[in-house]
């Protein structure tokens, strides 16, 4: 890492460091939203980073076979295309490297503390601001926005004396470089989006690698590619060829969602496409039946790949379907008795997500916390503001996931609601935003009737879009990206004003 | 037709021929039923299939097919404005609609817009044109030798016609192939392409007063753009958006056809005439 990235300090421990806008997190999100304020000539902003280093996502998640799986001109920003993109699907390393040239080129360097973790964040009412605490000092700041991500604290499966592995244990997107794999009998934990990046990889270095596999996932084809170098020279030099490949690949994206809206004809087209790559693949047909997913295709994000299947066709691979009983020494003993001894277990069973951490360390009016709030299942009013919670902005909160189109088209949506409700505050010095719950809950009902009569809330779907606690789809947008768009983008003061909260 | 779970299918009497409807049904904010107008070679489910289920999400749709299979009569644009009269008066008796027409479909509209003032809440007309020029009675002549003769070529004269030269390129051979190989000839078309041969809407078009969103494909071989600039130019309301694809921008780029309707037909007037709607910044 260069010294650029090294931690800097805001004088001594123990002062407050007051500025007009704290955003927490270095990913897409806080770097995006950042850019934009820069290059408006803001210089009254801090971003709090708790790792050494910018990326979020891209820098956390660097396990063997690391790649985007919305194509790299789409999945990034739009106000920073990148001519240079080696793939259609690039690789982690390279996406955590247009992040780092962004902090850089666009000045945020400065801005950044690293080594920062949020641990506390309270609305003080009575001077109108927010008291923020953290592992390196504390802050205040008029605006408070939260850009600490939504897939960004690994949740590990809850299985007894699997802490006391007596091997290596570590989780995707907390991969343990210092564990040799190569001859290793290892194990990985999950079937996700990342799994199918991770056991490809591991496959080819492990004496034996056991695939647990508790739900088998649809996996589509993945048409990767390297670009030519005319057709990078031809996107610097053309820039709108590079534009309406993005165009051609965002609309391509949306029209997928159609096969999500339950349907039965679209999603048994789209689902017949995994089946028959996974017959294509996968030789022994024991082995092809237990790869053949049971739920819904649409219910969970749609995944691709041309190397996960053939995996399976290895002397060194297993699949274990059966359920993990327990974890004893280096043994994981299954629900059906059979024993597998590993070196190695890796835990590649996603994240914190319909319970978000950040949540719990954010206090509104009358000391309430986020997380008290959203006990039902977490709400917010144009997915970024909760009522009581006065001039705090959340990305990446409810229902900002989407299973078919690319993320960064959602949070550059975000940051136009937020740049409308600070350029509004900057004309009015002391308005204070807080959303009326009136405007939250029609705002919520309206998102939520959209879910009905979708995969998402059919029989027989688990996914992560849904709160287990309630049913509700509250990290999910139910709709085109487009829309959540045209929705969300633009602020509008009304709602905020409603309950004269101005000063 | 499994367009949509829960399409009810009905018949409409129209000149003595039945219409066949696919009506999404109820519309829980009541608002305006939309009709869609698929173009020649097409039917309802082969222009619609993804376009329909977006708008059904949103609102009641009504999709109909010509119906004429088996006639000899030659085909006249009156009577396919009549089948739009009569699945109008189905779909909103003595009241009003909003019409999508896609390519001929495009044509009907405007037509059945221009004659029938009153029922006609917006128009959107996608890949249509005015009057038949001498590029396009040029390309439907070279497909009638071909399919007179019987020709192997007439599958990929269609393809390479029909599909913009960037989709084509982004696709593997053996699918373009196959696109190729699948491209027969769609029901009634001969009677279609001798009308499409002769269509002439440029006194007409002028008299379409309801708000209009004329949409233009930049890729367009069948009706080239120009022709639905000059649609945007003959009517009073109109506003024009561009859509980088082919005419095939029903298989092309449905969900960017879905948004250019959405966000029209909520808000006609949101857009002064004359507007040329800018392209979403993705
Ligand atoms: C392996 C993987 C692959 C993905 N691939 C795609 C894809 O191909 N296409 C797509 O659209 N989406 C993809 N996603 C989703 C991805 O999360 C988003 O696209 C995007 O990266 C989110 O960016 P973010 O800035 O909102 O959050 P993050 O990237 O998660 O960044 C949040 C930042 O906040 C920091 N932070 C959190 N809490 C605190 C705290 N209390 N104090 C200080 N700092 C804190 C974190 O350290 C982190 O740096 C993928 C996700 C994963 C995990």
């Amino acid at each position: 890492m260069s010294d650029e990235f090294q931690a800097t300090d805001d004088g001594a421990i123990g002062s407050t460091t007051d500025v007009a806008i704290i955003i927490v997190g270095t990913g897409f999100s806080g770097l995006g939203l950042g850019t934009k304020l820069a290059r408006a000539g803001e210089r009254s902003f801090l971003l709090l980073e708790r790792a050494d280093d910018v990326g979020g996502t891209w820098r956390d998640n660097d396990y063997p076979g690391a790649a985007c799986d919305v194509s790299s001109h789409l999945y990034s920003l739009s106000f920073r295309p990148n001519p240079d993109w080696t793939h259609v699907y690039s690789p982690q390393a390279e996406i955590h490297e247009y992040l780092r040239e962004t902090a850089r080129e666009e000045g945020l360097l400065p801005h950044i503390r690293f080594g920062c973790e949020v641990v506390g964040a309270e609305w003080d009412e009575v001077a109108n601001l927010w008291r923020v605490s953290t592992s390196r000092g504390s802050f205040t700041s008029r605006v408070l926005v939260t850009a600490a991500g939504h897939l960004s604290d690994p949740k590990y499966p809850n299985i007894p004396g699997l802490d006391s592995f007596e091997g290596h244990l570590f989780h995707s997107a907390g991969w343990n470089h210092d564990v040799a794999l190569e001859n290793q009998r290892i194990g990985v934990i999950g079937t996700g989006a990342s799994s199918i990046q991770i056991i490809p990889e591991v496959a080819e270095v492990a004496s034996h690698l056991t695939v647990f596999q508790r739900s088998a996932p649809y996996v589509r084809p993945r048409p990767n590619r390297q670009y030519t170098a005319a057709e990078k020279r031809m996107f610097r030099r053309v820039p709108e060829s590079l534009q309406e490949l993005r165009a051609e690949m965002f609309w391509n994206n949306e029209a997928r969602l159609v096969e999500r809206q339950a349907l039965p004809a679209l999603l048994e087209a789209a689902a017949a496409v995994a089946h028959k790559h996974r017959e294509a693949q996968v030789i022994d047909p024991e082995i092809r039946e237990k790869l053949k997913p049971n739920f819904v295709y649409g219910c969970k994000r749609g995944l691709r790949s041309d190397d996960y299947y053939p995996t399976f066709n290895r002397e060194n691979v297993t699949l274990e379907c059966a359920g993990i009983d327990r974890v004893e020494g280096k043994q994981v003993i299954m629900t059906s008795g059979d024993v597998h001894e590993l070196d190695v277990i890796i835990a590649s069973t996603g994240f914190e997500t319909t319970d978000l951490p950040i949540s719990y360390i954010i206090r509104g009016r009358q000391g309430r916390s986020l997380a008290d709030a959203w006990s039902g299942g977490m709400q917010a009013y144009a997915t970024l503001a909760v009522s009581g919670f006065p001039n705090l902005f959340i990305m990446g909160g409810p229902n900002t996931g989407l299973g078919h189109n690319s993320a960064i088209y959602v949070i550059e949506s975000q940051i136009d609601h937020i740049l409308g409700a600070l350029q509004f505050m900057a004309q009015r010095p002391d308005a204070v935003l807080e959303v009326s719950a009136e405007a939250e809950n029609s705002y919520v009902e309206g998102v939520e009737s959209r879910g009905e009569g979708t995969v998402w809330l059919s029989e027989g779907c688990q996914t992560w879009y849904v709160d287990p606690r309630n049913g509700r789809l509250t990290s999910l947008w139910p709709d085109f990206a487009h829309s959540f768009r045209r929705e969300n983008a633009a602020f509008v003061p009304d709602p905020y004003l409603a309950e004269s909260t101005t000063g | 037709m499994s367009i949509y779970p829960g399409v009810v299918e009905a018949f409409v009497s129209v000149d003595g021929v039945n219409v066949p409807v696919y009506d999404s049904g109820h519309d829980a904010q009541a608002r305006r039923p939309l009709v869609l107008v698929h173009g020649s070679g097409g039917t309802a489910e082969k222009h619609f299939g993804l376009l329909f289920p977006m708008l059904a999400a949103r609102r009641r749709v009504i999709a109909f097919d010509y119906g004429e299979e088996g006639r000899e009569d030659p085909l006249t644009l009156d009577h396919l404005v009549n089948k739009l009269a009569g699945v109008t008066e189905y779909s909103s008796p003595g009241g009003q609609v909003d019409v999508v027409g896609y390519s001929l479909g495009a044509v009907i509209a405007t037509a059945y817009a221009a004659r029938n003032r009153d029922r006609v809440a917006s128009l959107v007309a996608i890949a249509g044109w005015i009057a038949t020029d001498p590029q396009q009675r040029l390309r439907n002549e070279l497909y009638r030798t071909l399919q007179e003769s019987g020709s192997e070529a007439l599958g990929s004269f269609q393809v390479l016609m029909a599909f913009g030269t960037a989709y084509l390129a982004g696709k593997p051979w053996a699918e373009v192939q196959a696109m190729a190989d699948a491209s027969r000839p769609g029901p009634d078309r001969a009677r279609q392409m001798l009308l499409n041969s002769s269509i002439d809407l440029t006194g007409e078009a002028e008299k379409v007063e309801a708000p209009t969103l004329v949409v233009g494909c930049t890729d367009d071989q069948i009706a080239p753009i120009r022709q639905s600039r000059l649609l945007f130019g003959a009517i009073h309301d109109a506003r024009f958006a561009e859509v980088k694809a082919g005419h095939a921008v029903m298989s092309e780029r449905p969900a960017e056809i879905f948004q250019l309707i959405d966000s029209f037909t909520q808000a006609p007037d949101e857009t002064a005439p004359g507007t040329r709607l800018p392209h979403l910044i993705i």
